[in-house]
């Protein structure tokens, strides 16, 4: 079923989220930990694990989880490296809609989630829609995206000029972080992402098929653009999902799918693992580096997404020019 | 077994196929020629159903427009020209070939993989395997993706100049493999081509296209008699040791 490098990915993963659980604003011993864990613990490390370390590890876990299957899926259907949810607008979607509660509904709070879900899911529908009137074509979906982001974010700057009260709230959310999250919260993005990942687990091999291009695959008998439109439906609900509760996190989608393919290149059910895994394992280390580096204080993960995640993709290009 | 009944494609107000007709007779090897912007890739597409036609395609009677993917993919297998090149390994590529027959859980059953086997034996390629695609030359690729279509077990096979990659001895023996197909496998072939050397040298029947329509379709005998290829492409002929050739003015 796996292989073993993939084998390898979920001990790191245990290990990370562990760590995750260990260190922090206060450094707490394994015993500890699994004494807040299963309640046998002082009433602070009860507190401390359930109401911050695990919901927060286990928002790492499903936000990488779900922006870099995302991308993986994304970049799989647009035969594009470069794609990812912020490029097809899903991103930018959903921070229009944030900024729009924010500035009109100011005390609607609850709101934000569900308004961010709308936002991106509308943006995918939107260019599901017109690659659909214009073709499907893999470049027609990637320009359509920059289109679409393009517009949206120039919506996000007007409404931020006429309300300046947000900006700063709104700045946070564009960055991505993680704190504050609770498990409740966590529930519906971790069982549409988990949906979303096992439509496109059933679908691997003809998603696979469309890395041969669009005229072998139509006439190995694969519905092309049906399958396209299924798989960008699915790629909007996870990234939707994770933006939702994270925000706009951007590096995820982008980088780990191309180091999850090296790793586990055989089938894409084993890039898929490999590729849920990664993100995973990255969203929780930054975070905990996030909140460790300078505790008490504490660099949002989307920050440290980017100082992790854009030198790696430097060196990712350079490898590969140095390979061609 | 193969009709193409008055294809036409257009793209806004440019004409690119007009009216094309043809049928391919069973167990044969019919070469499509043509300058560049003739029309030849484009019918290919319309046979992948990537183009949109008017006209009919018909598969021993039957309108492949109106049979599933599926069904239409365990009949017609294609070989576009431009291949990718992905960094899968070469057996999970040729195992691709079985889709049309798999269900969507991909399970293989014994025949798959008999025909994935059996495939790669043909085109001698087994021994690439464990290779990864993108790792191969242009000449092996091609193989592979031979290997493909010939594991997606169809009667008739169209290949979209298959031979563009090659060097000249892999291009003869890419050359021989078709022959063989048509001969031993009883496939019918239709290839794109743009060498008329070769295509003299391996056609049972010619068609020859020009601005999106066929000015001839027949027996590569009867093209040679009436010197279609000398008066369409403007080149003389000439025989050495048996062998046909066509050369510029």
């Amino acid at each position: 079923m796996m292989n073993k490098r993939n084998v390898t990915l979920v001990l790191v993963l245990i290990a990370s989220m562990m760590a995750g659980l260990m260190f922090g604003g206060a450094s707490l011993t394994i015993e500890e930990v699994i004494g807040g864990l299963l309640k046998t613990a002082a009433e602070k490390y009860v507190v401390i694990m359930w109401n911050v370390r695990l919901p927060r590890v286990f928002a790492a876990l499903v936000a990488g989880m779900g922006l870099a299957m995302s991308g993986l899926l994304l970049q799989s259907v647009t035969d594009n490296p470069m794609a990812s949810p912020n490029i097809i607008g899903v991103n930018s979607g959903a921070g229009l809609m944030t900024l729009i509660v924010l500035s009109f509904f100011p005390k609607e709070t609850y709101l934000l989630p569900f308004a961010s879900f709308f936002g991106a899911f509308g943006a995918t529908l939107f260019i599901v829609n017109l690659s659909k009137r214009l073709g499907s074509s893999k470049t027609t979906i990637i320009l359509s995206g920059l289109a679409l982001t393009t517009i949206l974010n120039a919506c996000i700057s007007f409404i931020s000029l006429l309300n300046p009260d947000v900006v700063s709230i709104y700045n946070y959310f564009s960055i991505g972080g993680l704190s504050g999250v609770s498990i409740e919260e966590l529930v519906l993005p971790a069982v549409l992402i988990l949906i979303s990942f096992g439509v496109t687990w059933v679908l691997s091999q003809k998603i696979s098929i469309l890395c041969l291009g669009d005229a072998m695959a139509s006439s190995l008998g694969v519905r092309v653009k049906h399958l396209r439109r299924i798989v960008l439906i699915c790629a909007s609900f996870l990234a939707a999902s994770v933006v939702c509760f994270a925000g706009l996190l951007g590096f995820v989608g982008l980088i780990v799918p191309q180091f999850a393919r090296k790793i586990a290149p055989e089938t894409m059910k084993q890039t898929m693992i490999s590729t849920a895994l990664c993100g995973s394992i990255l969203v929780v280390i930054a975070d905990l580096a996030g909140r460790s580096l300078f505790a008490p204080s504490e660099i949002p993960v989307g920050i440290m997404m980017a100082l992790i995640g854009a030198p790696f993709f430097l060196m990712l290009l350079i490898r590969r020019k140095e390979y061609d | 077994m193969i009709e193409a009944k008055k294809i036409s494609v257009s793209i806004g107000k440019k004409t690119i196929l007009n009216s094309v007709s043809f049928r391919l007779k069973p167990h044969t090897l019919t070469v499509v020629v043509g300058k560049n912007g003739s029309g030849k890739s484009t019918l290919v597409s319309c046979f992948a159903q990537t183009k949109e036609y008017t006209g009919e395609l018909l598969y021993s009677g039957r309108n492949i427009l109106l049979m599933s993917p599926k069904e239409r993919a365990s009949k017609i297998a294609i070989l576009p020209q431009m291949l990718k090149a992905p960094h899968i390994h070469v057996n999970e590529l040729v195992k691709m070939g079985r889709n049309p027959y798999l269900d969507l859980a991909y399970h293989m059953t014994e025949s798959d993989c008999l025909a994935v086997e059996e495939a790669m034996n043909w085109t001698s390629v087994k021994h690439l395997e464990a290779s990864f695609v993108d790792e191969l030359s242009g000449g092996e690729r091609q193989k592979v993706y031979l290997a493909l279509i010939l594991a997606q077990d169809t009667r008739v096979l169209i290949l979209d100049e298959p031979t563009t990659y090659m060097d000249v001895n892999v291009e003869a023996d890419f050359l021989k493999l078709l022959v063989k197909l048509k001969n031993e496998k009883k496939k019918t072939l239709l290839v794109i081509m743009h060498n008329l050397n070769h295509a003299v040298q391996i056609a049972d029947q010619i068609i020859v296209m020009d601005q999106g329509k066929i000015v001839f379709e027949g027996s590569k005998e009867e093209c040679l008699e009436k010197e279609i290829l000398e008066n369409s492409f403007h080149v003389k002929r000439y025989e050495s040791e048996g062998r046909l050739f066509f050369e510029s003015f």
